[in-house]
């Protein structure tokens, strides 16, 4: 099993190399082809991913899907100007056609001229080792993955009789990539993906609701145990049957306690796409000049952490090459770190942080997060629930979104609750908590010390580009959040 | 770069060859049906700021899917690469999965009678030919129209772009039907930021027409792109109130959405949806129709046949409130024991008016009509829930006093019920923006729930 940095190159060069008759020396060519003049940094990224997934719906698995996606993508970067080209195709013929057209695209579609500069590439020896190099079936064949669905399925319907449909889907995908820079860089990764989703619907006479929730990572398919199905249809269930009896949500500036784990998307959207380097070069962020002043309460540190063993959010190499790593962004309340891909370290004059990434190889990198989370602080949970007179208590979240410019956010609950008089009550629904990042985080008043990662299930769009991530938090209080509720 | 091909690389009769390959040796490893497709799509993106090209990408994808079904059990899988090794690679891997699976009864191939065997073709192509140089310049307008607007406040672009795409396609299936399609897409966008001290503000526009000659002019593009940022500078918060909307024209489309998510095959059949049966209920207001046209020359979501190879239909989906179609593909229609509807891989050209609207329902004449409110030109974010109607999104946008413009707003969140809100529409301006594949003049609504602070 590859677990090292070198052996997962090794696995990397002959899935994508030699099963194309290629070698170094047509890295080294294309690399230098693609160097034209004045280009201060190139890179060819080479990606094979296979995938398949299953689907469950009204007790029967009839449906599976697979896919195969390989190709190589050649960027040829001069200061902040950026060509590309790709192809599906990996191949010599392929590698000359996409590093000549990147070139010919960087001079506005006159062709340049390559100035033939050599270049030296030699393998990462070290990486964050966040994974093993191994297949995410982990052995499990198409039975053992119907069957999986199945005894997934009849655990939901046992459930409550008002639990009407289920519906579930499972996804596995082993990537291989490879990237050989300009700046020397040769860095392979072998990446596993695992996902199992459940979503249901609940029907009482009045009314019908749904619920979902998810587990993966990456981890061998095989490594998902009874325990962890049990905890997805706990989840998917209750948010439907809960959601049964919901009133629509109060309206305002209330008092509101987040639970901890998926929640954690607040952090995400309310200052983590705000902290990632490209925002910063292009001057689009709220928190543009603001680095090394106070952004948060006093005691909130926050992470984007790469590193986290078998993570959905992890890297052992981000895909521009660089070992992926554990990043301060947030420390005491106080802004010390940003993201960074290398294109936007170089024109910083900042270090890369291995948070370049891309969708695929017929996509440009950017400046992405991996697991992003809330440290703990010293609050039992209970506690803060405790403290609270009148407000929102929101379990789980639909996902949200951002305006980096403003620093506007907004998130969407799924599953809430009212607290009363320091009780958590009847469900509500419909809630939507919107704020301003920096205001929002100055107004986090009490930390749990029940830190989680979401399920892993949390995925990221930016610019079109989809990847996965994962989010987390303990438990929080945060004072004076707007709630978008239909009750007056 | 011009010529008859676009920026394409492949002929329509090289596609053909292999999804007749694909279904040929879905035969041979025994599947009793087989569709599959081919898809080739080519262009150009540019990217500029700051007077500088940013991004300039070359694209190329080609996939091929194959679908194969075995009494029900149905295996897709595609490629990339279009070569016979890795052809067969996926047929077999299709077949194999399709062996592991429980038979549905209403998974498989589109009836014989029901495909498009000599429809006319809808005219989708029109390669424009630009080169790189040509997408640059355009993308350098729309920067340089954008930061001459001239005002006291400050405006910056972010992103100026343009890009021209061709696609085509071949769609074969085992009974015999096989025909190919090209279509091209022309796309001019600007995003600006404001700024006024420390308040910052993004604002974007974009043009998207199949035609080079369909598009806004690369200057009125940076123009309203810079006037929507710097239009929002200073904007205050709305405390919380039940007010009016006035749901500007290029942001109503999502509540047609909102309607038409409701009518899809995958809602109705899986009970997602607050209205189930839902033909012949009502949905809407009475003086509202929601039309579907799938064969508008150059449409953006036209199409000859749909992803099956069935033809949709000029239909009315909802007609004075009442719906009279749903977007179906082949098997969610057999499951709920009707035709396909030729939506499979989605939904068409859509356009939803009033048979109330006069002539003086412009821009200026809804907001007469919304008399004092709010105008709400930007959401945020936010969701509504297809099974219980529950809406609350977050949104921008201006006060309104006696018809005129007061105040730029945000910092709050519109709510309400989707069951209720459709039915509370009271009027449908003139002002049809066309957004995506959707047409709609701007939407009042007289009493939604406002949440800020």
């Amino acid at each position: 099993m590859p677990s090292t940095a070198s052996h997962r190159l090794t696995l990397a060069q002959d899935r994508l190399l030699v099963a194309n008759d290629l070698d170094i020396n047509a890295l080294q060519n294309g690399l230098s082809g693609l160097w034209a003049r004045g280009a201060d940094y190139g890179d060819l990224y080479f990606e094979l991913t296979t995938r398949d997934s299953w689907s469950l719906e009204r007790g029967k698995v009839a449906r599976a899907a697979f896919s195969i996606s390989q190709g190589v993508g050649a960027r040829a970067v001069t200061d902040d100007n950026t060509a590309f080209a790709y192809s599906s195709d990996i191949s010599n013929k392929s590698i000359t056609a996409i590093t000549a057209a990147a070139r010919a695209m960087q001079a506005h579609g006159q062709d340049a001229i390559a100035t033939g500069r050599g270049v030296q590439i030699a393998g990462v020896t070290r990486d964050s080792s966040a994974y093993a190099g191994i297949v995410a079936a982990g052995g499990m064949d198409s039975i053992e993955k119907v069957a999986l669905l199945q005894r997934l399925d009849q655990m939901t319907r046992a459930i409550d009789p008002r639990i009407t449909e289920v519906s579930a889907t499972l996804s596995v995908e082993d990537s291989t990539v490879l990237v050989a820079a300009t700046d020397g860089t040769l860095a392979g990764d072998i990446r596993p993906l695992v996902r199992l989703d459940l979503s249901v619907i609940a029907e009482s006479s009045s009314k019908r609701s749904s619920g979902s929730a998810g587990a993966g990572g990456r981890f061998a398919l095989s490594e998902i145990t009874e325990a962890g199905l049990e905890k997805m249809v706990q989840k998917a269930t209750s948010i439907a049957l809960t959601n049964l009896n919901a009133k629509p949500s109060p309206a305002g500036e209330m008092t509101v306690v987040l639970g901890s784990g998926f929640p954690g998307v607040l952090l995400h959207e309310a200052i983590g796409h705000g902290l990632e380097g490209d925002f910063h070069r292009k001057r689009e962020s709220v928190f543009n000049g603001l680095m090394g002043e106070r952004i948060a309460a006093p005691g909130v540190n926050v992470f984007d952490d790469a590193t986290l063993p078998n993570a959905r959010g992890s890297l052992n190499v981000d895909d521009e090459g660089v070992a992926g790593q554990r990043t301060l962004l947030i420390e005491d309340g106080r802004l010390v770190g940003l993201m960074q891909d290398k294109t936007s370290a170089r024109i910083m004059r900042d270090t890369a942080t291995g948070n370049g990434r891309r969708q695929s190889y017929s996509d440009l990198p950017m400046t992405r997060m991996t697991n992003t989370f809330l440290e703990n602080g010293p609050y039992d949970p209970q506690e803060i629930l405790a403290s609270v007179r009148h407000g929102i208590y929101a379990l789980e979240f639909s996902g949200g979104t951002v305006d980096i410019t403003s620093g506007q956010f907004t998130f969407s609950a799924e599953k809430a609750f009212l607290i009363e008089n320091g009780k958590v009550t009847a469900p509500v629904e419909g809630a939507t908590l919107i704020g301003v990042g920096n205001q929002t985080l100055k107004a986090i008043s009490m930390i749990g010390n029940d830190l989680a990662l979401d399920a892993g299930v949390a995925i990221c769009g930016k610019n079109g580009q989809m990847v996965p991530v994962g989010v987390g938090q303990p438990t929080i209080r945060i004072d004076n959040v707007v709630v978008g509720g239909a009750a007056s | 770069m011009a010529g008859g091909d676009g920026y394409l690389l492949q002929s329509e009769s090289t596609l053909a060859q292999a999804v007749a390959y694909a279904i040929e040796r879905s035969a041979a490893l025994g599947a009793s049906e087989a569709i599959a497709m081919v898809s080739e799509q080519g262009g150009i993106t540019l990217t500029v700021a700051g007077g500088k090209v940013e991004t300039a990408v070359r694209e190329g994808n080609q996939s091929l899917r194959i679908t194969v079904y075995a009494d029900g059990r149905t295996g897709v899988a595609s490629t990339e690469s279009l070569s016979r090794s890795a052809i067969d690679r996926v047929v077999e891997q299709a077949t194999a999965m399709a062996r592991q699976l429980e038979p549905d009864p209403e998974a498989g191939l589109a009836d014989r009678e029901a495909l498009a065997w000599t429809t006319p073709d809808v005219p989708l192509f029109a390669p424009s030919g630009q080169s790189a140089e040509d997408l640059t310049e355009a993308a350098m307008a729309i920067e340089a129209a954008a930061i001459s607007v001239a005002t006291r406040d400050g405006v910056r672009v972010s992103e100026a772009g343009a890009a021209s795409q061709d696609m085509r396609f071949a769609l074969a299936t085992s009974h015999g039907f096989c025909r190919t399609g090209s279509g091209s897409v022309q796309r001019r966008w600007c995003q600006t930021i404001a700024h006024r001290g420390d308040d910052m503000r993004q604002g974007s526009w974009s043009s998207v027409d199949r035609r080079l000659e369909g598009l806004l002019p690369s200057a009125e593009v940076g123009r309203i792109a810079a006037e929507k940022a710097l239009g929002v500078l200073g904007a205050e918060g709305l405390t919380t109130r039940r007010v009016p909307v006035l749901v500007d024209a290029p942001v109503a489309s999502s509540l047609v959405l909102d309607m038409c998510g409701q009518l899809s095959g995958a809602s109705q059949f899986r009970r997602l949806t607050f209205l189930p049966d839902a033909m012949g209920q009502q949905l809407a207001a009475s003086h509202l129709t929601l039309e579907e046209d799938p064969f508008e020359p150059y449409g953006l979501a036209s199409s000859t046949f749909d992803s099956e190879g069935v033809p949709g239909k000029r239909r009315a989906i909802v007609r004075n409130g009442v719906v009279e179609g749903l977007f179906l593909d082949t098997r969610m229609a057999r499951k709920l024991g009707r035709a396909s509807t030729g939506n499979a891989g989605g939904m068409r050209n859509l356009t939803l008016t009033s048979t109330t609207t006069e002539t003086g329902d412009n821009l200026a004449g809804m907001l007469s009509k919304l008399r004092t409110g709010l105008w709400l030109t930007r959401f945020m974010g936010g969701s509504s829930n297809p099974a219980t109607g529950v809406y609350s999104r977050a949104a921008a946008g201006f006060w309104v006093e006696n018809g005129q413009v007061v105040r730029p707003v945000h910092g709050f969140t519109v709510a309400g019920n989707l069951q209720d809100m459709l039915k509370a529409i009271v009027a449908v301006g003139t002002d049809v923006h066309r957004e995506g594949a959707i047409r709609v003049g701007s939407i009042l609504l007289l009493d939604m729930q406002i949440a800020g602070r």
